[in-house]
């Protein structure tokens, strides 16, 4: 561990590298913020020096450099912090949230028209997207008032991402829920009745055989397969949209599909086999009709290992 | 993370993005990865916001590698290749031209030629009479000297103004008709059109080697027409004497002066008056005819056989025993005093462009006696461009002539 007064008495040195930096513990290292100041553009936007350090402090102090919260960070673990971040971005949205006219005009100019875009792409309708795109916008600028205090959703920014994928994912997000709550208030008429069940033909006990057997093969089952399988089966995306969320190719997921398909089919024969069925028995219950299964796929897929994301929430 | 709507606990946004960007560590990704698989909520928001990023980057490509409209394309390198175009088929078009012209002056010279030695056999034109051989009123007597005063004020003797000459290149040979009406013409002063007569028989009957040389042409060239001229020549002295002597005062036939009647020839006029009365008519007519051929020659073929450094084809060409001056194409003057071996370029000292140069009138006469003194020691001296100095004129585009004794110094007239 250094002090404080040991990194400024190597202060001549203009360029700092990461191994060149000291252990300094809990505070920001000088050489750091000058080397994080020289490699932003916030100087393009007005932003001065003392904003630039409270803006990179704060975004620091406030998810811990990335580290535990009762952990303290060295410099150089800022430094990976800082480094892993879209900083750039980071200082742009907090010196917006503080309002800052010229990072204002700064965001205008560079992340207006894409929004737009892509508030039109995600609705689908120019008029819905101009609108969901104004509506954001406004908050953005601090419209919303809280408790007498303007909150801007800039500040929930942390700079893990680029920020025009942010603000995509926040139009996605206020699309789908909107989308979401308005599906209730749907007229019956546009409701398809189902149709009487008719009588199964595959016997009941075979049936309450396969639903558990189709329970356990998906349960068996690594969440990536499952995302696969519940994007394709039952959201009906294409192969080319969940590649462009995996960030892999089409034939990449087509594979990875068909493999967890027939592991997961081969898994419900076994349980299947497992439970006394003979073989034939098996292939044949595989052959049952659907419609016959009182089971919800949609609801296995996502009870199962539900609380995987609500621990590390919770953490 | 953070807790959302709906009493559910979803990523935040910017986890959503980050996982999409694949910004996330491996521990961050796997949990929202798990939280997909169970998310039907997230998994559309992930999915609407990586389309969404994909018709951004899309607009972006189609934006950069949309093509340009063809004749936005092409619009910029139309302009100056159709300019190159244009200029190429107007370089052809003149180049073509002048071409033919020279052509043209070439066969018109060589049929003058080959029929100039039936001209003079034909029948003599009976003679005028005395008032039509009378000088005409309003013409000017070119013998006369006017004193007027130069740049500095001091009168000096100038010469009235001659006629300006045609440039050489506009200059067409006159066909054989107008080459026999150069023998009956009577605008020119009896007295004039003897002396000329005289004159002409002079230079005929002189040695070839020392007529004087109106131009400079290649040696190939020179030699050639050196020969044609001794054979000219010699044809006119067997015809000179097989026929006889006719009286002095019917010389109409020869009296065609250069310059008076048909603007081709650059030959002064005012021949000194005692030769006018030895020389008979016959044998001056067919020396003036003679004289024309020459001239003709000089005119049309001599100039554009010189190779000047500009590059440019000679227009017009005068030379004295000394120096030889020439005017291409360009309008520019250059002088030689070495018979044509190296040119030098004279500095512009006149307006316009120079359409042609030519001796003097005033020299002529001065041909055969003593040579003019010369200026080039002290050229800026008093008088150096005065008139008994003054052997060469420059005449431009717009008429305007200007005088120089060394073909260097020039000063308007």
């Amino acid at each position: 561990m250094a002090s404080a007064e040991s990194v400024a008495g190597v202060q001549e040195k203009v360029s700092v590298s990461e191994s060149a930096l000291p252990e300094l513990w809990g505070t920001m290292d000088s050489r750091l913020l000058d080397e994080l100041w020289r490699e932003s553009a916030a100087a393009e936007w007005g932003l001065n020096r003392d904003e630039f350090d409270r803006i990179v402090s704060a975004a620091g102090s406030a998810q811990n450099f990335g580290l535990a919260a009762e952990a303290e960070a060295t410099t150089r673990q800022q430094a990976a912090f800082f480094r892993g971040m879209r900083l750039d971005d980071l200082v742009l949205a907090r010196a917006c949230a503080t309002g800052n006219e010229q990072a204002w005009e700064h965001f205008i100019a560079h992340h207006r028209q894409p929004l737009i875009r892509a508030a039109i792409a995600i609705t689908g309708s120019e008029t819905l997207g101009r609108d969901l795109a104004d509506q954001l916008y406004a908050e953005l600028f601090g419209l919303n008032a809280r408790e007498g205090e303007r909150r801007c959703p800039l500040l929930s920014y942390r700079g893990r991402g680029s920020l025009m994928g942010w603000l995509r994912t926040t139009l996605a997000q206020r699309h789908v829920d909107h989308f979401r709550r308005n599906r209730r208030e749907q007229p019956l008429e546009e409701i398809d009745v189902a149709a009487a069940d008719a009588m199964p033909q595959t016997p009941g006990a075979e049936l309450s055989q396969l639903e558990r057997a189709i329970e356990q093969a998906l349960a068996e089952r690594n969440a990536e397969e499952r995302f696969l399988l519940a994007a394709y089966y039952l959201d009906g995306q294409t192969l080319l949209q969940i590649a462009r969320v995996l960030g892999v190719h089409e034939a990449t997921v087509s594979r990875k599909l068909r493999r967890a398909t027939e592991e997961t089919r081969k898994k419900v024969l076994r349980n299947l086999q497992r439970s006394g069925m003979g073989r034939r028995a098996a292939e044949e219950a595989l052959g049952a009709d659907t419609r016959d299964l009182d089971m919800n796929l949609k609801q296995i897929l996502q009870t199962s290992q539900a609380e995987a994301f609500k621990e590390q929430a919770a953490q | 993370m953070n807790a959302t709507t709906h009493h559910e606990t979803h990523p935040d946004a910017e986890m959503l993005s980050a996982f999409a960007e694949q910004a996330l560590d491996a521990s961050e990704r796997a949990a929202v990865l798990k939280h997909l698989a169970i998310c039907g909520r997230c998994r559309e928001v992930v999915a609407l916001a990586s389309e969404a990023a994909g018709v951004e980057v899309a607009a972006l490509r189609h934006e950069i590698a949309r093509p340009r409209k063809w004749w936005r394309r092409w619009s910029l390198a139309l302009a100056p290749a159709a300019a190159l175009a244009a200029t190429a088929v107007a370089v052809y078009v003149h180049v073509r031209n002048v071409e033919r012209s020279a052509e043209v002056a070439r066969l018109e010279q060589q049929q003058a030629i080959e029929n100039a030695p039936a001209l003079p056999q034909t029948t003599p034109q009976p003679p005028m009479p005395a008032a039509a051989r009378a000088p005409q009123p309003g013409a000017p007597e070119k013998t006369k000297k006017t004193e007027r005063p130069d740049r500095a004020g001091r009168p000096q003797t100038a010469e009235p103004p001659a006629p300006v000459a045609q440039p050489y290149e506009t200059a067409a040979a006159p066909p054989p008709e107008v080459m026999h009406g150069l023998f009956s013409s009577n605008k020119v002063p009896s007295e004039t059109r003897e002396s000329e007569r005289r004159r002409e028989a002079n230079e005929a009957l002189a040695p070839s080697e020392s007529a004087p040389n109106d131009t400079i042409q290649t040696e190939a060239a020179y030699d050639e027409q050196r020969k044609k001229q001794a054979q000219e020549e010699l044809e006119v002295r067997r015809q000179l004497a097989a026929k006889a002597p006719m009286p002095g005062g019917e010389h109409d036939s020869g009296s065609g002066a250069p310059g008076s009647s048909d603007g081709a020839s650059t030959e002064p006029a005012n021949v000194s008056a005692e030769q006018s009365e030895t020389q008979p008519a016959s044998e001056a007519g067919l020396l003036q005819f003679h004289r024309q051929l020459r001239s003709m020659v000089d005119v049309h073929a001599g100039p554009y056989l010189l190779h000047l450094p500009g590059g440019r084809p000679a227009v017009s060409v005068a030379s004295t025993d000394r120096r030889t001056l020439a005017i291409d194409k360009s309008g520019e003057l250059y002088l030689s005093e070495d018979s044509g071996a190296t040119w030098d370029r004279v500095k512009r000292q006149w307006s316009g462009r120079a359409v042609a140069v030519r001796k003097h009138a005033n020299e002529v006469d001065t041909t055969g006696a003593a040579p003019a003194p010369t200026t080039d020691e002290n050229p800026s001296a008093p008088g150096a461009v005065s008139q008994p100095d003054t052997v060469f004129e420059l005449v431009n585009d717009q008429g305007q002539v200007w005088l120089s004794a060394d073909g260097r110094i020039w000063t308007a007239k």
